[in-house]
């Protein structure tokens, strides 16, 4: 498939609310994928601001232990929190020349083999919901246009996430679609939290089971873990699909 | 005590580093509504403690349980209580969608615009009982909803984002109160679907108001690995988010951890909670003789 229909592929994917599956813990991991595949990110994390105050981590491409160490540290420092502050775009063009900027993040970035980083923003209206964080394996950032590509993305699938209607963009709703996608990702945790203990698994493969289930049934991942975590339906069910 | 950051690490400042600073007063303020209040009358004080810490007012308090519809548990004042109701008969209202949403509802202006062509029929209600704007927020954990935590007010206009931190932390605060009130629901047959709320024995001991800080302080914890953990100690306990919370605070607070850091632990499979062994007519005991490590 070229660039092209990679393209369109991804933003009807990204904008197929109506859709029968639609699921926004979902669309963020797809929202992540697409900026690793198409843009060329080497890895993305993509962060949503809490009702708290906080940033909180919705999606991440990869699973190793660093990268999900380096989203838990930038919801207190780093370039997500900066791009979602100031609502701009934050670019390092070189981790190894800014150490004192995130004294915390930058030594664990390097050390994972991340040379460079750009931030950003997930913007829903005039608001900023969140920040994409694309990371680099080799200095120097990306092309301007493969930027302007990924914000595009990030914008279109930010829209779908709020279910953008004329009518109904208040400030309030905006906050209420956030913050219901931050508890379908909270259930989708807590249920792989579940499978993994009642499964003697470790988190990533009690996570796939419950990706499995969905799929082999035809489920989204967020109801399916919420009756998890309701009880209405039983561990063993997800976990009797592993061999 | 360590503290935790809402939704960040323990160490940065998270991006509310001003608001960690009212947030102490806050909790503390709390604590001291519901100490030394009978166990099933601190949901009720907390929601009159935040008429004074809110522009909103009146606030109550509906409890729902799987399958059945909402019950008001307590209102600051009978029209709080009438706004609630009529969304439980119409069906249709802000405390519905935060139920069904896992999210706050908020309706700033009930007399016209969105909010109002979103819920007509209740708009027109709360309008005539006096509301100009409703907030909703859902109790629990954040993952799913137990009830919802109702404010009004008698003028129209938002809650400012610093009103809306601090009134999920009341939130935070009337989940652990209605957590331990440790009520069984039981659908009463002659009213059809309304939920009782059977008498229990203790549920007039007053209540330590320390618990009430340390569960808003574990209720800000809103990490992924506070997430798992809550979900492996549930499997542990065969329980509820809830109360698989509640046992990760307890733990944390007696050893003077975070919440997060015994969340690692069990995530790490370095800590396993055990049920405790109380018959079911005791009192919660707050255990801190977990073994497994």
């Amino acid at each position: 498939m070229n660039r092209e229909q990679q393209l369109a592929e991804a933003f009807v994917g990204l904008t197929d609310t109506l859709a029968e599956d639609f699921d926004p813990v979902v669309l963020l991991d797809r929202l992540a994928r697409h900026c690793v595949e198409i843009v060329g990110a080497h890895d993305v994390g993509i962060m949503m601001a809490t009702a708290r105050g906080g940033l909180r981590t919705m999606a991440v491409s990869g699973e190793s232990a660093a990268l999900v160490e380096m989203f838990r540290l930038q919801s207190g420092q780093g370039p997500c929190l900066d791009c979602y502050r100031t609502g701009r775009p934050v670019d390092v063009a070189d981790l190894g020349g800014i150490a004192d900027r995130w004294p915390e993040l930058v030594p664990l970035a390097v050390r994972a083999g991340y040379r460079a980083a750009h931030a950003l923003p997930l913007r829903a209206g005039d608001r900023t919901i969140g920040a994409v964080n694309l990371l680099l394996a080799a200095p120097g950032g990306l092309p301007a246009a493969d930027l302007r590509l990924a914000q595009a993305l990030a914008d279109v699938a930010a829209l779908a996430l709020i279910h953008y209607r004329a009518d109904q963009a208040g400030t309030g709703d905006i906050l209420t679609r956030v913050q219901s996608a931050l508890a379908g990702k909270a259930a989708v945790e807590m249920a792989t939290g579940m499978l993994a203990e009642r499964g003697g698994l470790d988190l990533t493969r009690a996570l796939h089971a419950l990706q499995s289930y969905c799929r082999a049934n035809g489920l989204r991942l967020t109801d399916t873990a919420q009756a998890l975590v309701r009880r209405d339906l039983d561990a063993n069910s997800v976990l009797s699909l592993l061999n | 005590m360590r503290r935790e950051q809402p939704g960040g690490d323990d160490k940065g400042d998270g991006a509310s580093g001003r608001v960690s600073e009212g947030r102490q007063q806050i909790t503390a303020a709390l604590a001291a509504a519901a100490a030394g209040v009978a166990r099933r009358d601190v949901p009720l004080a907390l929601c009159r403690a935040c008429l004074d810490l809110l522009p909103v007012t009146g606030a109550s308090v509906s409890l729902t349980a799987p399958g059945a519809v909402q019950a008001l548990w307590c209102a600051s004042d009978p029209v709080a209580g009438r706004l609630a109701e009529a969304q439980y008969t119409l069906g249709e209202g802000p405390c519905r969608s935060a139920l069904e949403l896992v999210a706050p509802v908020l309706a700033a202006d009930l007399t016209g615009g969105p909010d109002f062509r979103r819920w007509p029929v209740f708009a027109q209600q709360a309008v005539e009982l006096g509301a100009r704007a409703v907030f909703s927020l859902p109790l629990g954990t954040g993952v799913l909803a137990i009830g919802t935590f109702d404010l009004y007010r008698d003028s129209v206009g938002a809650l400012s984002e610093r009103e809306l931190r601090l009134a999920l932390m009341v939130r935070d605060a009337l989940t652990f109160a209605v957590l331990n009130l440790h009520h069984d629901f039981e659908l009463n047959p002659r009213h059809g679907s309304d939920l009782q709320f059977a008498a229990e024995p203790d549920g007039h001991d007053p209540v330590d108001g320390s618990g009430v800080a340390s569960w808003v302080e574990a209720a800000e914890a809103d990490h992924t690995e506070v997430h798992q953990a809550v979900g492996m100690v549930m499997a542990q306990l065969e329980t509820d988010p809830q109360q698989a919370l509640d046992r990760l605070r307890a733990h944390a607070f007696a050893e003077g951890r975070t919440v997060t850091e015994v969340a690692r632990d069990v995530v790490d499979r370095a800590l396993r909670f055990q049920a405790e062994t109380v018959p079911d007519a005791e009192p919660r005991r707050r255990s801190t003789n977990e073994e497994g490590r």
